[in-house]
């Protein structure tokens, strides 16, 4: 019978790391040019307003995706709604039960009404065929997500929706310089918006942009994201603006993407290494044959197999100081409905199930490889105990 | 200083600034003083929710409003929606609005699910005429946005005193009075709640930002937990900005007096100009104007009309701008459907001043040669408006 008390910090040992080490990837540009950067802006007297940053961000961001058109933001709720705007929608539509919080929530400041369907077992994304089964005649529009970058049916999805005349946009929040098929992700439905916030890979201070080849919809959006003169006839618009600061870490994160992709490809390796064989606790994988960012590092815990719960480990890990999250924790059929409650859980079993067995580790520009390994060794230590440890918890509880 | 019509711009002249001068305010510290607080934004290794520099920002503030609780978020405009959307409290209604003021308002009360009632202000303050705020009160009327002027806040106990007797919740949109007081406390402790700005062009640069201030804990919380909790609009204020805020809030007796020698520049130069009245700031103590803005009101017997002096003056790289016109409800802000009032206080003042170009990029000197050419206009006013007639503006 293992001492846990002299193992884990959960049950009175030291934690293993001195301070906390969060998730989400926190990336800066060096120091220097981002004060560069500053006294330009400073010299210039240009703050905000559609300065010659943004003005760079919306040009380079547009060329990096391969579109036509980049619409830089505030954040992406504000990209969505924009869109959302700019496309004219109104009555139902059909969103994922896994995607952020935030994208029901523009949805519904959007007066529209989503409709959730839920997903699929393997892809946690959703079936042409679920999709198909929840059309009627107020739906207007079908809002996709690629989770953790990785996209899935978009061709038989885009049928569907041509099928039916219906908008397909897509919520790419997590999937900035990711590809499906080899084309950039950005590039599908009639548009797509992407979160520049400081958990994802590129960092903008918060931070979002609309990214579409239709030169209409891109200047409606313009248009919508602020309050200047504009000849463009839009029904509503709003403050969602980029400031100047926000554009001059985009363009500096941009410019060290591919340094950033690379050290997160090389912590994913050392996670992937140190968590092979683990009965129970699966890597979320990434597809190879596409470009990815690697920065989501998510694991399955399915907790027969790993005879421990998703939150035990949570639990466990926090104490020794590896703040985790708990991915979809806010997903979409928790938050829709009216403002007292959610909607039930049991109505979209696949993504209920799923939801609860996901957990996030920390893979941010701080975390360092021998963190990494650490980490991995916790978790392996964990997985040894499982069963002490479950008595345990269960015990004080 | 212009010599014959010909050397005016409009008239085909070179321009009297190569750089046009704008109307925001601009503030830019020393960047050495930003810096350090950039550093430590960036350092925090968390650039957005929350964070450190926010809440420092948020303490000063409620401190500087006399309030006990202040929330930050992305920018003002989202922040009256948010209000809006919480006493709407699911409801789809009105809410009233004063019809000359700001052209985003139509839009925020549509996000919050609500339609604009648009009424009629005070003659003499600018401000929601408390008359016309009872008569536009009715049971779809789920809250009142006031908003007080850059020259004064109107009567905030009037009206205050009528909503409250209707039951309805009123809001305050104190952007261009930030500063100010009434009944000797700083504007931000009146009605349910008061919304500011941290925008650059606004008082106070926070690149931008903006922030509600209450007294309400209930509506305090409930704000924060919206603004947190990643569950509903993502309004964070990002540490950077709030980093650029904070400094502005450091040097707001700075601002405020350079902006006081500007205006006292435009006041000088109005009295030589007949016609060309500086609007008098008439809140209740004058140690508390923010000298926001220089806003004039152009009247016969100056010789050419409002748009045309704009126009003018425009050409010349000084960005006048006619203020709050067209008035709201003739505009295309207001929403297709709605309720078009006749209001004749509010049409009228639309029609009748300018905003002069002020803020950090505008130097007295250049305020002494837009000056220079007003002066030329009013000395030259008949071959002028003679010409302005034949060239169509």
């Amino acid at each position: 019978m293992a001492d846990l008390a002299a193992i884990f910090a959960r049950f009175g040992a030291e934690p293993r790391f001195a301070a906390p080490i969060q998730t989400g990837q926190r990336n800066l540009p060096p120091l220097d040019a981002v004060e560069l950067a500053f006294r330009g802006i400073f010299d210039r007297r240009y703050y905000a307003n559609n300065g010659p940053l943004v003005q760079d961000s919306d040009r380079d961001i547009a060329r990096f995706l391969g579109v036509n058109h980049a619409v830089c933001t505030t954040n992406e709720g504000a990209a969505m709604m924009t869109l959302l705007k700019g496309l004219e929608l109104s009555g139902d539509v059909i969103v994922p039960a896994l995607v952020p919080a935030s994208t029901v929530a523009a949805l519904r400041w959007a007066g529209l009404t989503p409709v959730i369907c839920d997903v699929n077992e393997q892809s946690l994304d959703v079936t042409c065929d679920a999709v198909g089964s929840l059309l009627t005649e107020q739906t207007t529009a079908i809002c996709g997500f690629h989770p953790w970058g990785q996209a899935h049916g978009i061709k038989a999805l885009q049928t569907l929706a041509d099928r039916h005349g219906l908008a397909l946009l897509y919520d790419a929040s997590q999937a900035f310089g990711c590809t499906h098929r080899g084309r950039m992700i950005g590039t599908f439905g009639i548009a797509e918006i992407f979160s520049f916030s400081a958990s994802t890979v590129l960092n903008a201070a918060e931070g979002g942009c609309i990214s579409t080849d239709d030169e209409q919809l891109a200047a409606k959006c313009r248009t919508i994201r602020s309050f200047s003169d504009s000849p463009v006839r839009v029904a509503l618009r709003m403050n969602g603006k980029m400031s100047e600061a926000q554009a001059a870490l985009a363009l500096l994160n941009l410019e060290a993407l591919p340094d950033t992709i690379g050290a997160n490809r090389a912590r994913y390796a050392a996670y992937d290494k140190g968590l092979a064989d683990m009965p129970g606790v699966r890597l979320v994988a990434y597809n190879l044959e596409e470009q990815s960012h690697f920065s989501y590092v998510v694991i399955e815990i399915d907790d027969v197999h790993a005879e421990l719960g998703r939150d035990a480990f949570f639990e466990l890990l926090s104490a020794e100081n590896v703040v985790c999250s708990r991915p979809f924790e806010y997903a979409a059929f928790q938050t829709v409905g009216n403002d007292c409650g959610a909607q039930d859980a049991r109505l979209f079993p696949v993504a209920h199930r799923c939801a609860k067995r996901l957990l996030e580790l920390p893979n941010g520009q701080i975390v360092s490889i021998a963190d990494v390994e650490r980490i991995c060794e916790l978790i392996r230590q964990i997985r040894h105990h499982s069963q002490e440890i479950g008595a345990a918890l269960k015990e004080q509880s | 200083m212009p010599t014959k019509l010909d050397d005016l711009a409009i008239f085909g002249g070179a321009a009297l600034f190569q750089t046009p001068r704008p109307l925001g305010q601009l503030f830019t510290p020393d960047v050495e003083d930003y810096l350090p607080l950039l550093r430590e934004a960036l350092g925090a290794q968390s650039l957005s929710g929350n964070g450190e520099i926010v809440r420092r920002l948020e303490g000063r503030l409620a401190e500087f409003h006399g309030v006990h609780h202040c929330v930050a978020v992305a920018n003002a405009c989202a922040a009256l929606m948010m209000l809006m959307r919480v006493f709407a409290a699911g409801r789809k209604g009105e809410v009233v609005i004063p019809a000359f003021s700001y052209r985003g308002l139509p839009h925020l009360t549509q996000w919050a699910g609500q339609v604009p009632r648009f009424c009629e202000v005070d003659e003499r303050t600018h401000v929601l005429d408390v008359r016309s705020l009872a008569t536009a009160i009715n049971e779809a009327t789920t809250s009142v946005l006031v908003v007080t002027n850059f020259n004064g806040p109107g009567d905030l106990d009037g009206l205050c005193d009528i909503a409250a007797s209707r039951g309805v919740p009123l809001l305050i949109d104190s952007v261009e009075a930030v500063g100010a007081t009434y009944n000797g406390r700083p504007l931000g402790s009146f009605g349910r709640a008061e919304v500011f700005s941290l925008h650059a062009t606004k008082l106070l640069n926070g690149f931008e930002g903006g922030y509600v201030t209450t007294n309400d804990l209930a509506l305090a919380e409930r704000l924060r937990r919206e603004r947190d909790s990643g569950l509903n609009l993502n309004v964070k204020l990002n540490e950077i900005h709030a980093a650029l805020g904070y400094l502005s809030l450091e040097c707001f007796d700075t601002i405020v007096s350079r902006n006081r020698a500007r205006f006292e520049s435009y006041r000088a130069i109005c009295a030589r100009l007949p016609g060309l009245n500086l609007l008098p700031y008439i809140g209740p103590d004058p140690d508390r104007w923010n000298y926001r803005m220089a806003v004039a009101e152009v009247r016969t017997p100056w010789p050419i009309s409002r748009d045309q002096t704009v126009s003018l003056m425009r050409a010349e790289g000084a960005l006048m701008m006619p203020y709050y016109s067209p008035p709201l409800h003739h505009s295309v802000h207001a929403p297709a459907g709605c309720v078009v009032p006749s209001l004749p206080i509010t049409e009228m003042l639309s029609s009748r001043f300018a905003q002069f170009p002020v803020g950090e990029c505008v130097s007295l000197k250049d305020i002494e040669k837009i000056g220079d050419v007003l002066e030329f206009v009013r000395d030259n006013g008949h071959a002028i408006s003679d010409r302005l007639q034949t060239t169509g503006v």
